[in-house]
Parts: C-alpha cells; sequence; structure tokens
C-alpha cells in the first residue's frame, strides 16, 4: 500500500510502501523493518520530511489495498489490505495529515508514482487505464 | 528460517519427484515430450527474488490453487504473456485468438499439474494432498507473490521459493511452479522424511 506524503509549497514530499497495519504483533521477532509497518513507517517518513522542512503543510495521497486472493484465512477484522487502508487512515488521522485523494480496494496490484516536480500522483493497474489522483 | 544443505536438498528431490510426474502427464496429455528443469528450492529476500527470478512490474497471467489434505499451502503457476499462449496452443493444438478458451485450456493445464504434482509428493510422503480449483488473475509479478504469500499470513521479509520450470522441444516454456507451504509444513516435511 503506497502512501504519498507532500507539501507543494515547501516542494517536498515522501512516498512510502507498506504491506502491514500493525507492528505490534511481530516484536519479539527481533529487529523489525520500520518501513513495512502502517503504524511505524508513516511516522518515520514524516518526521524526516519535518527534520527538513519544520513548518510543512502536509498532506496526503494513498493508492492499495487490495485483496487479491480471497482463500478466507483471513480474520473477522477484514483482509489484510483493508485493514492496511484503515491503520493508512488512522495513522494519518493521528499525525494531523489530510489525505486529499485515495485509490484504494478491489482485487488488482497497483503501482503508484509520484512526482516531485508537480505533485501528480500516477496509479497504474494492469490492463486497465492510468490514473492520476 | 534455517534449514541445512541435505534438508533443503531432500525437499529439493521431493519437489523433483512432483515435478517429473507433472511433466509427464502433461506430455501424455499433448503427446509431445515435455522436461522438467531441476527445481530450484531457495530463501529469499523479495528483493533477490525480483532481481533474480522475475522483475516484480513484469506482467503475468497467475493461476493459483490452494491445497488441502495433511500439508496445506498454494500452488501458483506464473506464465507471462508469451508462455501465456504458447500453452494455449500445445493444449489445443493450434494458434487460437478466443481469450476465454485460451484461459480455459492453461487453466486446465495447471489444473493436471497441480494434481499430479501434488499426487507424487502425496504419494512418497504418504499423505494425500489435493488442490482446490483455480483462481486465475492477470497482474503484475510483484502483486500476485506477495499477495500469495500474504494470503497463508506469511510476512517475513524473506520467503522459501520453490520453484519449477518446464521446457518443450528445447524450449523453455517460461511457466514457472511456485509451491507456497504453510507456516511449519516444511518442518513436517523434512520430518517425515527422517532427516
Amino acid at each position: 500500500m503506497g502512501t504519498f506524503i507532500y507539501d507543494e509549497q515547501a516542494k517536498i514530499g515522501g512516498l512510502s510502501h507498506i504491506m502491514l497495519p500493525d507492528s505490534r504483533p511481530f516484536v519479539d521477532r527481533g529487529l523489525l523493518n520500520t518501513a513495512k509497518f502502517a503504524d511505524l513507517a508513516l511516522p518515520e517518513m514524516v518526521a524526516g520530511l519535518r527534520r527538513r522542512v519544520p513548518e510543512a503543510n502536509l498532506k496526503a495521497k494513498i493508492a492499495g489495498g487490495a485483496n487479491m486472493f480471497n482463500f478466507s484465512t483471513l480474520s473477522e477484522n477484514g483482509d489484510v489490505g483493508q485493514r492496511n487502508v484503515r491503520a493508512v487512515e488512522e495513522t494519518l488521522s493521528a499525525l494531523k495529515i489530510p489525505l486529499i485523494a485515495e485509490h484504494v480496494g478491489g482485487k488488482s496490484g497497483r503501482t503508484m508514482i509520484a512526482d516531485l516536480n508537480d505533485f501528480k500522483t500516477m496509479v497504474r493497474v494492469v490492463n486497465c487505464k492510468i490514473v492520476y489522483i | 528460517m534455517k534449514y541445512t544443505k541435505l534438508q533443503l536438498d531432500a525437499l529439493k528431490e521431493v519437489i523433483n519427484i512432483g515435478g517429473g510426474h507433472a511433466a509427464t502427464s502433461i506430455s501424455k496429455l499433448v503427446a509431445k515430450k515435455i522436461n522438467m528443469d531441476v527445481p530450484e528450492v531457495r530463501i529469499l529476500s523479495y528483493h533477490e527474488l525480483y532481481t533474480e527470478v522475475l522483475a516484480d512490474s513484469v506482467e503475468v497471467h497467475a493461476v493459483i490453487s490452494r491445497i488441502i489434505g495433511k500439508y496445506g499451502g498454494e500452488i501458483l503457476f506464473v506464465v507471462p504473456d508469451g508462455a501465456f499462449n504458447k500453452l494455449a496452443e500445445l493444449m489445443l493444438g493450434s494458434p487460437h485468438n478466443n481469450e476465454a478458451l485460451k484461459t480455459s485450456a492453461v487453466s486446465e493445464l495447471t489444473n493436471i499439474i497441480s494434481n499430479s504434482f501434488l499426487g507424487a509428493i502425496g504419494n512418497l510422503l504418504a499423505v494425500q494432498l489435493q488442490s482446490t480449483l483455480p483462481v486465475i488473475q492477470d497482474d503484475y509479478f510483484g502483486a500476485v507473490i506477495s499477495s500469495a504469500y500474504m494470503a497463508l499470513d506469511q510476512y517475513d521479509e524473506q520467503i522459501m521459493v520453490i520453484r519449477n520450470e518446464f521446457t518443450y522441444a528445447k524450449e523453455r516454456l517460461e511457466m514457472s511452479l511456485f509451491l507456497i507451504p504453510e507456516t511449519g509444513v516444511i518442518d513436517g516435511i523434512v520430518k517425515s522424511l527422517g532427516i
């Protein structure tokens, strides 16, 4: 699931690619890759952006959260795609970063490309038209 | 994930037997000689998988079915576009333009491979293994493979990649078979082999 956090005025932005909503069930697994979890990756990226531009007026766009194979080994909280979307939304809201646009859910994987020149965000899905969010 | 070289070799041999049976059953079906390469059993990170096996941005046809029985998991076929047409032609006996027919032919082919593969492994390990009806999805390889592992709640940085490739008349068919075991299954197989 991709999250683009940016400020057009300050010309700064970062793109995160998480795979899981919550790092807490994994804390006993040794060294965690913080970039993989919504609850760790987004605060870390925002801290990095704010180190460069402390007063940045940050906004976010998100894409992803598909559920490709429905084998229903899944918990009652929904599939991992849905849970990722929810976790990213909650983390953004806790960080007080408004969500401007999203392209989420469905069954297909997405590629997300953010351009730091004009802040256009391209979302590509296999066999579909490219969209900008 | 830590296995000894001997255990990985034994596992490779199990997969080799499964793949050999699968190749034989396709050969019989299409009355042509299909061979299988020595399988690959490796523990890789996603990054290594995308650089050494197939790039994550390649568009593929994926056919996936669930393995049910004593050892659960998934069997995933990854077929790039060109190979998809070649496989369909192999099954149908001549080139066709009907996409639905081609999809159905390739799906049936993978069904036969899955079941003979699992049948042979099951025999060897003295357990019964079957696959459910396949789900077909066209997508980027990266999205397919990560979704397949995550559907089994496997979120590790490193994955065990068990892969077979088939060849036909010296031409690579570029169809890869990935066997994705549920957590604990590899340990169970290694144990039942007594190593």
